[in-house]
């Protein structure tokens, strides 16, 4: 063989042996990456699966609970209030104090209230007016009910008629007068005026009429009070008088009205004796010879006439204005005296009052219970009406409302069992009482209202409770993170477990709820196939699951 | 002699081929598990297919701007007329058979802030404030506790994430007890672990903590947060048959 063959033999065997060589390797890598996977299938399987909690299916109570928030406040408090002002020395309780009826609770400075003192002196001031005024003659006192508005007004008409029936009669008589000099003017001027003549006449007619009335009216004076006729007896009465004054002692009343008339009668005689003077005087004066002399004379007769009218009517209106003045002025005192009697009056109930209801120098409990709050402290002044402390009465406790909605107040009843859910009011306990519409919004919420019991509770303070019905006691319960829900209902997973060579698997396993009869805050009352022992429901997952996956459990991933 | 030498003689190409196989298993094994990983963060947009396999359900999603001032009331007209649309549109492939009424699911939410405070601590945090089915549509992944439903008897429930336990309480444990927010207390229905998803662009779309209460605790207030989102599962029997019942609804035609 040549040495060339024996190199090509000798190559191809070489290349034989790299195929086989090549060969053995990607078998020998193939081998080892199947061992690998071998190896880490499980545990990667096991890595891709979701993580589940479970926990045990079983039967107990589902607490149904309405929860809130209230404030505690007193049943019935007894706010001790005072109605004066005053200041008080010294406090004799604190709160939390137990006192019983007639317990000092206040002591107070002095003995009168300052109400009473300013009565006392508002009163005085009330009466020392009251007897100015009467002294003046600004009021008419004892007053009794004349102070009637009707009869005022009535009055007032009377005497304003009077004054409107003068004025209208000056009015009259002076128009009359005017149309007689009209006429007297048209008849020409005479030498001869008579006018001032005539004027002078009436003005003694005047006189005569006055001086007459006042000796008609002395005469009606001394027969309303001595009876009998005084022209019978004035000339006696007169010298007894006089008598009496020449002697230096003082006449009667009697003999004074003799006096007054006698000199009454001379004046009159008097003015009837110038009346005749001036009446003489006008009728010489009418003696000259004037063609219209008699009409002049009438006419001049007519304006006198009517100037006497005049007169007349204008004291008479002047005589009703004057008693217009003196009526109003009399009704004004007794107005003024009544209200200010009755100002008096009421002054001096109120004072009666006032002391009557004095505090004196304490304040006392006038109720048993306990001293709830204080809001005085010693030398703090009180105010009327001021509620100065509380007492929470013996028998009387403590209240709270809660609002909720009303589909909430629809789930519990009066007299469910109530849980306190502060844990520092120890001891205390709460009963619902009442179940009202809310004052705010009585459509869509209800009032809950608890009565409580304990001895840490303050008024003000705040309280949790939680009201319903813990006595429901259901064959199957789950925790409420385990229901499901999909378009076919209701459902929960369960762990079904398979025994599998190297270990154990575990599948969720859907199980239809047919029923949820109710749910807390935790847990949820079901109706479903499913035994209420040793079966265990999956409540939460790394991932959504589907039904019939393989999952593992969060323990065994630990 | 020379045979036995390179038989002893490591034999580097098949040692680097076979660490490459290795490495290439593992790498396939982790592929694995992020792809599975990735499904998680899908579970808002498949509420449909959760609940009917996606045939006879559509789920339509609405944004509210706040100046419309959309709360409570608004919410029941809003369910009033799209029940009213689909009994004037009459399919009766639409209607549960025993109710006569169309199978309809809603969810909505506004944000607002609240101030809180627990055992441990006080913070102001972002606050969702939800209602109707809100968890159906968005289940957040519960570390302990439950969800809150519009059902429920009592409103004042709150959801709080991890890092808001740790604040207001110093731990992560803490279902059932009471947080204060206003005068009112509040409970802790549950812990939550916060994942991305599109519940954090709802919101701010900030990494603070954040709490979940229900609407229902501002029914009374006078000045309740305005709704910005609200979504509909309904029945879709025939292609775009929601999306037309919702659109022939005047009050969301005229929603700008």
């Amino acid at each position: 063989m040549s040495e060339e063959t024996t190199k090509v033999i000798k190559n191809e065997e070489e290349g034989k042996s790299r195929k086989r060589e090549w060969i053995k390797n990607i078998a020998i890598i193939f081998l080892a990456v199947m061992l690998v996977l071998t190896f880490f299938s499980n545990t990667i399987m096991n890595y891709s699966l979701p993580q589940v909690s479970t926990e045990a299916v079983t039967s107990g109570n589902i607490k149904n609970q309405v929860r809130g928030k209230g404030t505690i406040e007193l049943i019935d408090p007894y706010n001790v209030t005072v109605n004066e002002t005053r200041t008080i020395s010294s406090v004799h309780v604190q709160e939390g104090d137990l006192v019983e009826v007639g317990d000092v609770i206040f002591s107070l400075k002095g003995e009168e209230s300052e109400e009473l003192e300013e009565a006392r002196t508002e009163l005085k001031n009330a009466e020392t007016e009251y007897l100015k005024n009467i002294l003046a003659g600004n009021y008419t006192p004892n007053a009794g009910t004349d102070v009637d508005l009707a009869s005022i007004q009535k009055s007032l008409a009377t005497l304003d008629a009077a004054i409107q029936n003068a004025e209208n009669n000056v009015v009259y008589h002076e128009n009359l007068k005017a149309e007689y000099e009209r006429q007297l003017k048209a008849l020409g001027e005479y030498n001869n005026d008579t006018s001032e003549l005539s004027k002078q006449v009436a003005a003694a007619q005047l006189d005569v009429d006055n001086k007459q009335t006042a000796v008609d009216n002395l005469k009606t004076q001394y027969k309303n009070i001595y009876g009998g006729d005084i022209d019978e007896k004035y000339i006696a009465l007169t010298e007894a008088y006089n008598a009496a004054v020449e002697a230096g002692n003082t006449p009667t009343d009697e003999e004074k009205m003799g006096y007054d008339y006698t000199k009454a009668l001379d004046n009159l005689a008097k003015a009837n004796k110038t009346l005749a003077e001036k009446k003489y005087n006008l009728e010489i004066a009418g003696y000259n010879t004037d063609p219209n002399a008699t009409k002049k004379k009438e006419l001049n007769t007519a304006i006198t006439n009517e100037e006497y009218q005049i007169l007349i009517w204008e004291k008479a209106q002047k005589d009703a204005e004057d008693n217009r003045s003196e009526y109003v002025k009399e009704m004004t005192g007794k107005i003024d005296a009544a209200a200010a009697s009755e100002k008096i009056t009421a002054l001096q109930e109120k004072i009666a009052k006032l002391e009557k209801d004095a505090l004196g120098s304490e304040i006392t409990a006038p109720v048993a219970g306990k001293i709830v709050s204080v809001s005085k402290v010693a030398g703090e002044s009180t105010e009327p009406k001021e509620t100065v402390c509380v007492i929470q009465m013996e028998g009387k406790g403590y209240r709270t409302t809660i609002s909720v909605e009303s589909k909430q107040a629809s789930t519990v009843r009066v007299g469910d069992e109530v849980t306190i859910e502060d844990y520092f009011y120890y001891g205390v306990t709460a009963n619902l009482v009442a179940i009202q519409p809310d004052k705010e919004d009585p459509k869509n919420k209800k009032t809950l209202v608890f009565d409580l019991n304990g001895e840490d509770l303050v008024p003000g303070g705040q309280i949790s409770l939680a009201v319903g019905d813990m006595n429901s006691y259901y064959n199957l319960t789950v925790p409420k993170s385990a229901l499901r829900q999909d378009n076919k209902g209701d459902y929960i997973l369960i762990l079904e477990s398979k025994s599998v060579p190297f270990g154990t698997r575990y599948l969720a396993k859907r199980v239809d709820v047919t029923q949820i009869y109710a749910t807390d805050d935790f847990s949820a009352a079901i109706e479903a196939n499913v035994e209420p022992w040793g079966v265990y429901v999956i409540t939460n997952a790394t991932r959504p699951l589907k039904v019939g996956e393989q999952v593992r459990l969060a323990e065994e991933a630990k | 002699m020379e045979e036995n030498a390179k038989k002893k003689k490591l034999n580097i190409p098949r040692l680097v081929m076979l660490a490459t196989g290795v490495l290439l298993a593992l790498l396939v094994g982790i592929f694995a598990l992020v792809l599975e990983a990735g499904k998680k963060s899908l579970t808002d947009q498949t509420l449909v297919n959760r609940w009917s396999d996606g045939k006879e359900f559509a789920q339509i999603s609405l944004f509210i701007s706040p100046s419309q001032y959309v709360t409570n009331d608004e919410i029941g007209l809003y369910r009033h007329e799209i029940e009213s649309g689909y009994k004037t549109k009459g399919m009766v492939a639409a209607f549960e058979p025993e109710t006569g009424n169309p199978n309809l699911m809603d969810a909505y939410m506004a944000t607002t802030t609240m101030d809180l405070k627990g055992e441990y601590g006080s913070k102001t945090l972002d606050t969702f404030c939800v209602g109707g089915d809100f968890f159906l549509f968005h289940p957040v992944r519960l570390l302990s506790g439950n969800y809150f439903s519009e059902d429920d008897l009592m409103h004042d429930y709150i959801l709080l994430d991890e890092e808001a336990a740790w604040d207001l309480f110093g731990g992560t444990d803490v279902a059932g007890k009471k947080v204060e927010w206003n005068d009112m207390e509040l409970v802790v229905a549950g812990i939550y672990r916060r994942e991305s998803g599109e519940i954090e662009t709802l919101a701010a779309g900030n990494s603070e903590p954040k709490v979940f209460v229900s609407y229902d605790l501002f029914k009374y207030d006078p000045a309740k947060p305005a709704i910005t989102s609200y979504e509909l599962l309904a029945p879709n029997p025939i292609k775009n048959y929601a999306t037309d019942v919702v659109n022939s609804i005047t009050v969301f035609r005229m929603m700008p």
